[in-house]
C-alpha cells in the first residue's frame, strides 16, 4: 500500500512539474530549436559567412578565420600549436595544409578525417535538415549538463553513428553534443559544448564552442561574424603545388 | 568489467565510508606530512597537509611573496627545508635549479645536458626528488643524476641510453624518481632491437643505490616501452610495495625487486595511479578508454584481481587524479570531475579550467587552469563551488601546484610564483 501511495505521489509530482515537458515530441523540440537559432527562413538568406576569433589547441590560442559559402564551400585557417593549418572543402573534395601530416604542401584529406570537414562545412546544425535527410531522432527525456537542465535527443546520422544532443530546456539552443569524430583517421568519442549565442543579422550563432576528443581540447572563441560578404570561390580551391613553385 | 548491483553498491558505500574514516587521521594531523619533497607531495597523492589556510582569497588574490622568470619545462616544484628545486631549460641546456624558497634567490644550477626539444614544449618533464642530503633528477633525455643539495655538485649519474640502450620516448623521459629504502627506483626504458625497419622496444624497472648509483635490481618487461607514469610507494595490505603502471600493466614490487603481483591495467596511462587503502588502485587512461578501479587481493597464496568498476568518466591526460574522503577528483581531458570512488558514479563535472591540474587540502581544491587561472574551490562531492580565483600565470600552464607550509608554488614555461595562503 505504501508503495502505491509513493507511486501515486511521483505521478502527481510529474504531472504538476513536468507533464507538459514530457508531452513534447522530438519534432516539437526541434521546431523550437530551429526557431531559437533564428529560423530556417533567416538561415536560408545567409549565403556566405566569415568568422574570426581565437582558436585554442594544446592550451595555446591563435587567431582563426573560417569561411562558409553556399552551397557547400568551406575553409578554416587556424593553428595547431605553432603550425598554421588550413582545412577546406571545394565542393568536391576536402583538402588541407597541415604540417602535422608530414608535409607543408596542400594535400587531400584522408577519407575518415574528411568526415569532420564535411560536417563542419554546414551553416546550420544537423537538426535543421533531419527531416529532409530522413534521419531518425528520438526524444530521450530531460537531462542536464553541469547543472543546466536540458532536453536530450538521440540523433542517428546517415552513417549510422549516433549523437546525443542536449538542448537548453528554456532556450532550446544546443548546450552539448556527444558523438564521434576522427583524429588522424581514428574514430574517437567527442564532446562538443556551445555557449554565448549572439544574434547576427537575424540568426543566432554560438560565439563559444569547445570540443573535447580523446586527449584533444579545442576552443573557438568568436570575435566577429560577417554575413553575406563577397567571397571569391578561388579561396576554397586547393593550391596547385606545382603552380606555387613556379 | 562488471557493474556493481544494488547489494554490491551498498557494500561499496559501506566500504567508502570506512575508507574515508580511515583516511581521516592522515588528513587531520601528522605535522611531518606538511612537506613536498617530490612529485605530487610527500605521498605522491596530490594532497597538501598545510593547515590554517585562508577560507577565501581577497579580490586581488592571496599575498604574492615572489615571482621570478624561469625557462621552459614542465617539471614540478619540490621543497626540502628552506630550499626549492625545479628544472627548466636555458641557453640550449636543461638545468636542475635550486632556489632559496623564502625569496627565490637562485643558489645553484646543475646542467643536465642538451635542452630537450619537443613540439608542444621544450625542457625537462620530470620533477626532482629530495631526501636529507641529495636531489635526484631525471633529464628528458634519460640521464638520472644525484646532486648534493648543499653545493649543487654531482654525486653520480646514469645515462639510460648508455646503460640500457634506451631510446628517449617521443615526449621525453617524464617519470619522477622514487626514493625508497635507500634506492632510487625508476623506469628506464630498454634495449631497442631492430628487425628490418621495425624497432622492438623493451623496458626496465630499475633500482639504483641512492648513495653510489650502482644498479641493485632490475626487472625487464618484454615487450614493453618506457611510459610517462611515475611510481608510488604504498602499504598494500600490510606489505610495502612499489607500484608501477607501464605497458598496460600495474606491477607491484617488493623491496628486493621481486614482483609481488601484477594486474592488467589500461594502455596509454600517463597520470599516476591512485592507491586506495588497503587493496585498491584507480587507473585512468589518456586514451578513449576511461578509467577503472582495481581490487587486488594479495593477502593469500594467490593473487585475486577484480575490476570493482570501470567507466569512461575520467580520462586523465598528463595530470593525475587525487583521492579525498571517498571521492576521486581529477581532470578528464579538459573537464574537472568528481567521482564516487566506491561506485565510479560521477558526482559533478565542471569545465572552464582547460587541461588543468588539481591538488587538495583538508577542505579545499586548488585548481590551476592550463592558462594560469588559479582557483580555490570546496572539496565536496555534493556540488562544485568555486570560492576565489585569480590570474596567477600567463601562458600555457601544465605543471601542477605545490603547497607546503601554507605557501603555494606555481610555475609554467616562463615564470614561477609563490603565494601565501595562510590566515593572517
Amino acid at each position: 500500500m505504501r508503495n502505491r501511495y509513493l507511486a501515486l505521489s511521483w505521478i502527481t509530482l510529474a504531472l504538476l512539474t513536468g507533464g507538459a515537458v514530457f508531452a513534447q515530441t522530438a519534432e516539437e523540440i526541434i521546431t523550437k530549436h530551429i526557431a531559437a537559432r533564428g529560423g530556417a527562413e533567416n538561415w536560408a538568406k545567409v549565403q556566405s559567412m566569415k568568422m574570426t576569433g581565437t582558436y585554442s589547441s594544446f592550451s595555446t590560442p591563435h587567431p582563426f578565420t573560417l569561411w562558409r559559402k553556399r552551397p557547400d564551400l568551406y575553409r578554416f585557417d587556424h593553428n595547431l600549436a605553432k603550425w598554421p593549418v588550413t582545412v577546406a572543402y571545394d565542393g568536391r573534395k576536402c583538402w588541407q595544409i597541415n604540417p602535422l601530416y608530414g608535409t607543408e604542401d596542400a594535400t587531400s584529406i584522408p577519407d575518415a578525417d574528411s568526415l569532420v570537414v564535411l560536417r563542419d562545412k554546414d551553416f546550420e546544425s544537423i537538426l535543421f535538415s533531419y527531416a529532409a535527410q530522413g534521419q531518425p531522432i528520438e526524444y530521450l527525456g530531460e537531462g542536464e549538463v553541469e547543472g543546466q537542465p536540458c532536453h536530450r535527443l538521440k540523433v542517428t546520422l546517415p552513417d549510422s553513428t549516433e549523437e546525443t544532443w542536449y538542448l537548453d530546456r528554456e532556450t532550446y539552443l544546443e548546450v552539448k553534443v556527444e558523438g564521434r569524430t576522427y583524429d588522424f583517421g581514428r574514430q574517437v568519442s567527442l564532446e562538443a559544448y556551445f555557449d554565448d549565442f549572439r544574434e547576427v543579422e537575424g540568426v543566432l550563432i554560438p560565439f563559444y564552442q569547445e570540443r573535447q576528443f580523446e586527449t584533444r581540447y579545442r576552443v573557438y572563441t568568436v570575435d566577429a561574424v560577417e554575413i553575406n560578404l563577397p567571397v571569391d570561390d578561388t579561396l576554397f580551391v586547393m593550391p596547385d603545388k606545382s603552380a606555387e613553385d613556379k | 568489467m562488471k557493474r556493481a548491483n544494488t547489494t554490491g553498491r551498498q557494500l561499496l558505500l559501506l566500504w567508502a565510508i570506512l575508507a574515508s574514516l580511515c583516511a581521516q587521521p592522515l588528513l587531520a594531523g601528522d605535522e611531518d606530512s606538511d612537506t613536498w619533497p617530490q612529485y605530487r607531495g610527500k605521498y605522491r597523492d596530490g594532497i597538501s597537509h598545510s593547515k590554517d589556510l585562508l577560507p577565501s582569497w581577497p579580490a586581488e588574490g592571496p599575498r604574492e611573496i615572489w615571482r621570478v622568470a624561469v625557462g621552459p619545462g614542465f617539471s614540478g616544484i619540490s621543497l626540502s627545508g628552506d630550499r626549492l628545486y625545479t628544472m627548466f631549460a636555458a641557453d640550449s641546456t636543461d638545468f636542475l635549479v635550486c632556489y632559496n624558497a623564502a625569496d627565490a634567490r637562485e643558489l645553484w644550477r646543475y646542467p643536465l645536458g642538451e635542452m630537450f626539444l619537443e613540439e608542444f614544449g621544450n625542457g625537462p618533464r620530470s620533477t626532482p626528488t629530495v631526501d636529507e642530503t641529495t636531489v635526484y633528477a631525471l633529464s628528458a633525455r634519460g640521464v638520472l643524476c644525484a646532486v648534493d643539495k648543499a653545493s649543487g655538485r654531482a654525486l653520480w649519474k646514469v645515462s639510460f641510453g648508455e646503460k640500457f640502450d634506451s631510446e628517449t620516448p617521443q615526449r621525453g623521459f617524464a617519470m619522477s624518481p622514487l626514493i625508497d629504502n635507500g634506492l632510487v627506483i625508476i623506469e628506464t626504458g630498454g634495449l631497442v632491437q631492430a628487425e628490418g625497419e621495425e624497432k622492438i622496444f623493451n623496458t626496465n624497472i630499475a633500482a639504483f643505490d641512492k648513495k653510489s648509483g650502482e644498479l641493485r635490481w632490475q626487472y625487464n618487461i618484454n615487450p614493453g616501452r618506457a611510459g610517462y607514469c611515475s611510481p608510488v610507494a604504498v602499504d598494500w595490505q600490510g606489505n610495502h610495495r612499489i607500484v608501477f603502471l607501464t605497458s598496460r600493466k600495474a606491477i607491484a614490487f617488493s623491496d628486493d625487486g621481486a614482483v609481488a603481483w601484477q594486474a592488467e591495467a589500461l594502455p596509454g596511462i600517463v597520470g599516476m595511479p591512485v592507491f586506495i587503502a588497503p587493496d585498491k588502485l584507480f587507473v585512468s587512461s589518456s586514451l578513449d578508454l576511461g578509467c577503472k578501479l582495481l581490487q587486488i587481493d594479495a593477502s593469500g597464496d594467490s593473487v585475486q584481481v577484480a575490476d570493482v568498476w570501470a567507466n569512461r568518466e575520467m580520462k586523465n591526460h598528463f595530470n593525475s587524479t587525487l583521492y579525498h574522503n571517498g571521492h576521486l577528483y581529477g581532470f578528464s581531458n579538459a573537464t574537472l570531475k568528481c567521482l564516487d570512488a566506491a561506485s565510479g558514479d560521477m558526482r559533478w563535472a565542471k569545465r572552464g579550467y582547460g587541461k588543468g591540474s588539481v591538488i587538495a587540502t583538508e577542505q579545499q581544491l586548488i585548481i590551476l587552469s592550463d592558462r594560469g587561472l588559479l582557483a580555490l574551490a570546496e572539496a565536496s562531492p555534493e556540488k562544485f563551488t568555486e570560492i576565489s580565483r585569480i590570474q596567477a600565470l600567463n601562458g600555457k600552464s601544465w605543471t601542477a601546484p605545490t603547497l607546503v607550509g601554507g605557501r603555494l608554488y606555481l610555475r609554467n614555461q616562463s615564470e614561477m610564483v609563490c603565494y601565501d595562503l595562510r590566515k593572517p
